[in-house]
């Protein structure tokens, strides 16, 4: 009677600590507080309240076809983020076919494995890592002995696997299997919500970074736009004006038979017409490279021809300021880069140098030959830049050009056009200055290809 | 009555046997790896590779198993009348299922290929040792 | 049959472990474990086992003596099925009660490399049951080692291992 009597009192006991346990779970799954911390509290329960030492939990990866260890209790390794295939294991094969698994002696079945596919030794003394497969290790107890496995479906559709397993000969009861099966079907529908609030939140969050992405092209857009009106608006309008200028100047020392100052208004004409010219050359290639239109085409070009035919552009400024230019490239100095692209930036890096320069200074055009490269180096003793335009010389907002020491203006393009130029090339720009001293222009090509 | 301690000699840590009789009645006895309950009245035996106990079934369809618990070495033995062989339904995929899952993780399909599940009614279950110390 | 010298060795070895069986009236069988088999006199199999496993094996097989031996190397799982007829059985000897004694060590320590601590109940209890030893004549080996197309008679003409 007495045995009778204890044996109720256990079995009671047992459906006590069931109970417990189920409202523990449900407890924790309704906590504000992260997935994983959640499923992590969990398996610690299930180990204290019921002596499950070793569980995972995995999930489903896109396109269900992998499960993902998400949270483990009592390895020694976490295995979190190892990947499962479906069909693998037994936990791989839980999630193909969405039914529980309960296995109890698996050495013995490493050891049928074994002998059945004819290999021939003493095997009782092997561990399972010697069975596994090595190259993709299953995650778990490297000496597993019993294992259950329940796949958790909410609304028809897979959410998740738990795995138990145990090293020891304390297989899995048929008691244990139904309890947890219930368990396991009350947790799936909560990590489903979990999950989809978890979703939604990360789709908020890539929604709010996609419109600052935006908003950031926006303003750049907005910049670009800025910058093209103020060019129009300013920039352009004074050669323009310059030339309505001189051709009242032409007119006026024409009635009054000055025929001499007439080449010097020429002079004026011809420098506001190649400024117009660079002005636009500029405008139009800086339009096109903001809009991807420009293929470089790179071959090998002759860079000293490229600065004899830009020297000629400038010839009467050059010529107005008294300029001394001091080329020493060599013969034969050949890089591979896009023609037009490289007129560009020889015509924008001279036209500053001259700008800048003193009447009575000096522009002085070297090299330097690496293995696969050549530098040419254009230095000017003007002006110079002053650290803070130096800060901003090659970003296109809130820029303002800076007046030539003849009054000379530019759009400010011509620094940004010079360095996408370059870099379209394969190369670099390096300037160096200092205000009152000179700036001194370094572009690094590659060498002529054989 | 089926208890736990029985329950627990099914799995199959000491694998257990089974015998069955020819129609020239010369006993067969060979090993098998689990015996899966069912209920109080049926249980399944996995069928992965006897051809002589199916024939001898076919012919008599009384056999026996016995078992020994992993825990305690108790040991019963269960006559039972063949009722039928299944090569699907709920408890074939079961079985199944977890058979290709060790298949799986030991590249060896063909070795834990389950080819049917017996079905067997108990006649009566006979402890042969009992093992717990008094 | 003579029985060839793999056998007996393979019988002879701790890990393996061994079952018998009969008919009895009822058209089942009477089956249990043993407790230590092996080979005499080259074509003989002398089992030890306990009545009290299998209280009606012994006088079954006096009614019917078709007599099966099954055996099972815990090692390497190869099985092998003796078939033959029971001639004769006797009380343990002393040296069969050592031989029993020293076997069930064996499987204490084979069954704790499987993980299971079973020595106080295999030395102790089951130690104490009363032993007799049977005595068959071996008549067919068949192959029972689990791999496809196992089942077959062990031809002794063209026997290989």
């Amino acid at each position: 009677m007495d045995t009778k009597i204890d044996n109720i009192k256990t079995l009671l006991d047992k459906e006590f600590i069931k109970n417990q346990i189920a409202r523990q779970v449900s407890l924790e799954i309704g906590k504000n507080i992260p997935l994983k911390e959640k499923l992590s509290t969990i398996l610690e329960i299930l180990e204290s309240s019921y002596g499950l030492k070793h569980t995972m939990l995995l999930f489903p990866n896109q396109d269900h076809t992998k499960m993902i260890v998400f949270a483990s209790h009592g390895f020694a390794d976490s295995s979190i983020g190892v990947e499962v295939p479906y069909g693998q294991g037994i936990v791989g094969m839980v999630a193909k076919k969405r039914k529980k698994i309960r296995l109890s002696g698996m050495r013995y079945y490493q050891q049928y494995a074994h002998t059945a596919s004819h290999k021939s030794g003493s095997v009782l003394s092997k561990t399972s890592d010697e069975y596994n497969n090595t190259e993709n290790p299953l995650p778990g107890l490297p000496n597993v002995e019993a294992q259950l496995a329940f796949p958790l479906i909410a609304n028809d559709e897979l959410i998740a696997v738990l795995s138990i397993e145990s090293a020891d000969k304390n297989y899995f009861s048929l008691d244990d299997e139904h309890f947890l099966h219930s368990l396991t079907q009350q947790m799936a529908l909560s990590i489903q919500n979990a999950l989809i609030i978890n979703s939604l939140e990360d789709k908020v969050k890539e929604r709010t970074r996609e419109i600052e992405m935006k908003n950031t092209e926006l303003e750049k857009l907005n910049a670009t736009k800025d910058r093209f009106f103020s060019i129009i608006g300013h920039d352009l309008k004074s050669p323009i004006s310059s030339l309505k200028v001189a051709t009242d100047l032409i007119q006026h020392y024409y009635r009054r038979g000055e025929i001499e100052k007439l080449s010097e208004v020429g002079l004026k004409i011809n420098t506001s017409v190649n400024n117009v010219n660079q002005l636009l050359d500029n405008l139009v290639n800086w339009a096109m490279c903001q809009r991807d239109m420009l293929k470089c085409e790179p071959k090998n070009i002759d860079l000293k021809e490229i600065i004899n035919r830009v020297e000629n552009i400038y010839r009467e400024s050059i010529t107005a300021k008294e300029i001394r230019i001091d080329n020493q490239l060599p013969e034969n100095c050949f890089i591979f880069a896009d023609m037009n692209m490289t007129m560009t930036v020889i015509r924008n890096v001279m036209s500053n140098a001259i700008k800048f320069s003193n009447t009575n200074g000096s522009i002085s055009i070297s090299s330097n030959f690496t293995d696969s490269d050549i530098e040419i180096i254009i230095a000017d003793q003007g002006v110079g830049i002053s650290a803070e335009k130096m800060e901003v010389i090659f970003d296109l907002k809130d820029k303002k050009s800076t007046l030539g020491t003849n009054r000379e203006k530019g759009t400010g393009l011509g620094m940004i056009l010079i360095k996408d130029f370059m870099e379209l090339n394969n190369g670099t720009v390096i300037l160096e200055s200092k205000p009152d001293f000179g700036t001194t222009v370094t572009l690094c090509f590659k060498s002529e290809t054989i | 009555m089926i208890s736990s301690e029985l329950l627990g000699a099914f799995q199959g840590i000491f694998p257990g046997v089974i015998t069955t009789v020819s129609k020239e009645n010369i006993p067969n006895l060979s090993y098998i790896s689990q015996v899966h309950y069912i209920d109080n009245e049926h249980l399944a035996i996995s069928w992965q590779f006897f051809n002589k106990t199916y024939k001898n079934i076919q012919d008599n369809p009384n056999f026996s198993v016995v078992v020994t618990s992993p825990t305690t070495f108790s040991m019963w033995k269960i006559d039972m009348n063949f009722i039928e062989s299944l090569t699907e339904g709920d408890l074939f995929d079961e079985i199944e299922m977890a058979l290709e899952a060790i298949a799986s993780m030991y590249k060896a399909e063909d070795i834990f290929k389950l080819q049917a599940i017996m079905i067997g009614k108990i006649v009566s279950i006979e402890q042969q040792f009992d093992g717990y110390e008094n | 049959m003579i029985v060839p010298e793999y056998y007996i060795n393979l019988i002879k070895k701790r890990d393996t472990f061994g079952y018998l069986a009969c008919l009895n009236n009822n058209q089942f069988c009477n089956v249990c474990r043993s407790s230590g088999i092996y080979v005499i006199d080259q074509e003989f199999l002398k089992t030890i086992y306990m009545p009290s496993l299998s209280p009606d094996l012994l006088k079954n097989l006096q009614i019917n003596p078709q007599m099966t031996v099954t055996i099972l190397s815990n090692y390497t799982f190869e099985c092998y099925q003796f078939k033959g007829k029971y001639c004769s059985h006797e009380n343990i000897s002393d040296e069969d009660e050592r031989f029993k004694d020293k076997y069930l060590q064996g499987m204490v320590s084979v069954i704790g490399e499987l993980g299971f601590n079973l020595d106080k109940v295999l030395t102790g209890k089951y130690s104490k049951l009363v032993a007799v030893t049977l005595i068959m004549r071996v008549e067919e080996i068949y192959e029972q080692t689990p791999k496809r197309g196992t089942g077959n008679k062990i031809n002794l003409l063209n026997h290989v291992i």
